[in-house]
């Protein structure tokens, strides 16, 4: 699945690690979504959505 | 805009941390309690009823290992952590099964021995191959 982690992390000028400490995952985690090779579940992709003050399907796109 | 460094604030050790940290002495204490379990098989005077409970010995941290690592998915806040251990696990396990079972038969219809000493050594056998699948596993969602 695509999403536009990495474009929203770079509006805010995060790193990897500042996300992955907002969202209480490890770099790996946010590392793997944003690449689309780990698709997450749907409470940490509420928890995403809530912390970018966006709806999930504006995050995460239909491939 | 400036970088907004995030710093959560400490927190208390989590239950899969604790479960972590003890899952690390269950390797080294099957060590010790198989080769411990060898010496003392070695100068009992030939096979008897004690060589039950002392063959189940050295099985005792593997079992600790299992409920700790059940206990530490269920504990593991981190959903992508989780997905890389059971896949690991996973592989890890089929390599071992599928291994045993290949030797099992080989042994079966004597085509060659079934070495005891890898049926002996069996945790630190898969826990080598776990290692080895976790790297692996990790590189395929890097």
């Amino acid at each position: 699945m695509k999403n536009r982690l990495k474009v929203l992390r770079a509006e805010r000028d995060w790193s990897q690690a500042d996300l992955a400490a907002r969202l209480d995952v490890s770099r790996q985690s946010v590392n793997a979504i944003e690449t689309g090779k780990y698709d997450p579940s749907l409470p940490l992709a509420f928890k995403i959505a809530r912390l970018f003050g966006q709806p999930i399907e504006a995050i995460f796109l239909e491939a | 805009m400036t970088a907004q460094t995030f710093t959560p604030p400490p927190k208390p050790r989590s239950p899969a941390s604790r479960y972590n940290a003890l899952l690390r002495w269950t390797a080294p204490l099957s060590a010790v309690f198989s080769i411990a379990d060898a010496l003392v098989i070695k100068a009992l005077p030939g096979p008897g009823p004690w060589l039950y409970p002392l063959s189940i010995l050295p099985a005792i941290p593997l079992v600790a290992a299992i409920v700790l690592q059940a206990l530490w998915l269920r504990a593991e806040p981190d959903e992508f952590r989780r997905v890389v251990a059971t896949e690991a696990m996973l592989y890890a396990s089929g390599v071992v099964l599928a291994s045993l079972t290949v030797i099992g038969f080989l042994g079966l219809y004597r085509s060659a021995t079934t070495p005891s000493l890898l049926l002996a050594l069996v945790y630190p056998v898969w826990l080598t191959i776990y290692g080895s699948t976790v790297c692996l596993v990790r590189l395929r969602y890097r």
